[in-house]
């Protein structure tokens, strides 16, 4: 690799916050699952209409919302953890980071456009 | 991207053999890489076998003797021989480690010996630390100060301040530790690796420096210090038993309240 002093003295981003959101995002990740697993372990009928009834409610609602945020926000932190990893190219790295999180917000969009869904029918 | 195959030129090979020609039944096999710079053969695996009658018990011992003994082409770093240099750093039995540290007998079977890995290999056993110590300097590894202390007087230090620096002073520098890390494998030119690290919170930890907020604004870079992942490698191999990544936990720490 050879490294010289302009290699070792650039900066990339600022790790701190993100080192700082991953863990606080995990733990706000971790009684939500749990509740929702849970919760849908101690379902007695898991027909369309009951689920979808659960669903309803707005406190569960809020919850599983509120879920996926967290889900899907720590998810893209770790994602971009992996790239950086593992992409030394720059511009390769770049794209795939954007991409990922293209991907991700698309996927937050789809699941909770879901949820609105089932609430207002 | 990071490469998960050897190129052609670094694939190892079956190299040369060199029984014993002696009748003691206590032998053991080392099997050991060798490679030079001064022709165009890949590395290869030289085994050796050796009588441990006539060795010490450390795997260095049996390093020196086959140099001395058996093929003195065989390459390696050593020097104090009792686990203060760090020079005789090197992969055996699948773990980094000092060879004057590395007893024979905890290795079952025969004894595999490779250079630290991931470095650059100047010959053999011999690892180019030149990055690793760039990095090293980079962290500026020595006391800052703005202020001199009274004319005759010493820089005090508590039995209490001074116990923070206990785990960290001890390090030798060897580079087990940062060799031992995938994150370093894969980004070792921008990561600097868990021994520099610790040896970064050596100086963040003492009492008697005044740099702290620099030293630890300087390591808020998401490569220099943020691809330590916890694998925790670098704690399972040190030869001197220290924990590189408590140190650099304890950084990540002390950026959350600054």
């Amino acid at each position: 690799m050879s490294l010289n002093n302009k290699k070792l003295n650039r900066n990339f981003h600022n790790g701190v916050p993100h080192w700082k959101f991953q863990r606080i995002s995990a733990i706000i990740n971790m009684p939500l699952i749990i509740w929702f697993v849970y919760s849908i372990i101690k379902f007695s009928d898991y027909s369309h209409i009951s689920v979808t009834e659960w669903v309803k409610n707005p406190i569960n609602c809020i919850l599983i919302s509120f879920m996926f945020a967290s889900i899907f926000y720590h998810s893209s932190l770790g994602i971009q953890v992996v790239i950086e990893d593992y992409i030394s190219e720059i511009k390769s790295r770049a794209f795939l980071l954007n991409f990922s999180k293209i991907i991700i917000f698309f996927l937050f969009i789809v699941s909770f456009g879901s949820l609105v869904n089932i609430y207002i029918k | 991207m990071a490469e998960f195959s050897l190129p052609k030129n670094s694939k190892v090979q079956e190299g040369k053999d060199f029984p014993y020609k002696g009748k003691s039944e206590n032998k053991k096999v080392f099997n050991i890489y060798r490679w030079s710079p001064d022709d165009d053969d890949n590395p290869r695996i030289d085994t050796y076998t050796i009588d441990m009658d006539d060795c010490g018990p450390m795997v260095l011992d049996a390093l020196i003797k086959i140099k001395d003994e058996i093929d003195s082409s065989l390459t390696f770093r050593r020097s104090c021989r009792e686990g203060i240099c760090g020079s005789c750093s090197m992969n055996v039995d699948g773990t980094n480690t000092l060879a004057c540290l590395k007893s024979i007998e905890d290795v079952k079977g025969s004894v595999n010996i490779y250079p630290l890995p991931h470095m650059p290999v100047i010959k053999d056993l011999v690892p180019d630390l030149t990055d690793a110590y760039k990095q090293l300097t980079s962290i500026k590894p020595w006391l800052q100060t703005a202020n001199k202390p009274e004319e005759g007087n010493e820089r005090h230090q508590s039995p209490k301040e001074r116990e923070k620096l206990d785990g960290l002073w001890e390090c030798v520098l060897c580079f087990s530790c940062s060799t031992s890390c995938p994150s370093y494998w894969w980004n070792g030119d921008k990561y600097l690796g868990p021994a520099a690290l610790l040896q970064a919170y050596r100086w963040i930890a003492d009492s008697r420096d005044e740099a702290k907020e620099e030293r630890l604004k300087d390591l808020q870079d998401s490569f220099k210090l943020y691809r330590c992942h916890t694998i925790m490698n670098c704690t399972k191999t040190c030869p001197k038993g220290l924990n590189p990544a408590k140190a650099i936990g304890e950084i990540k720490k002390l950026q959350l309240e600054t």
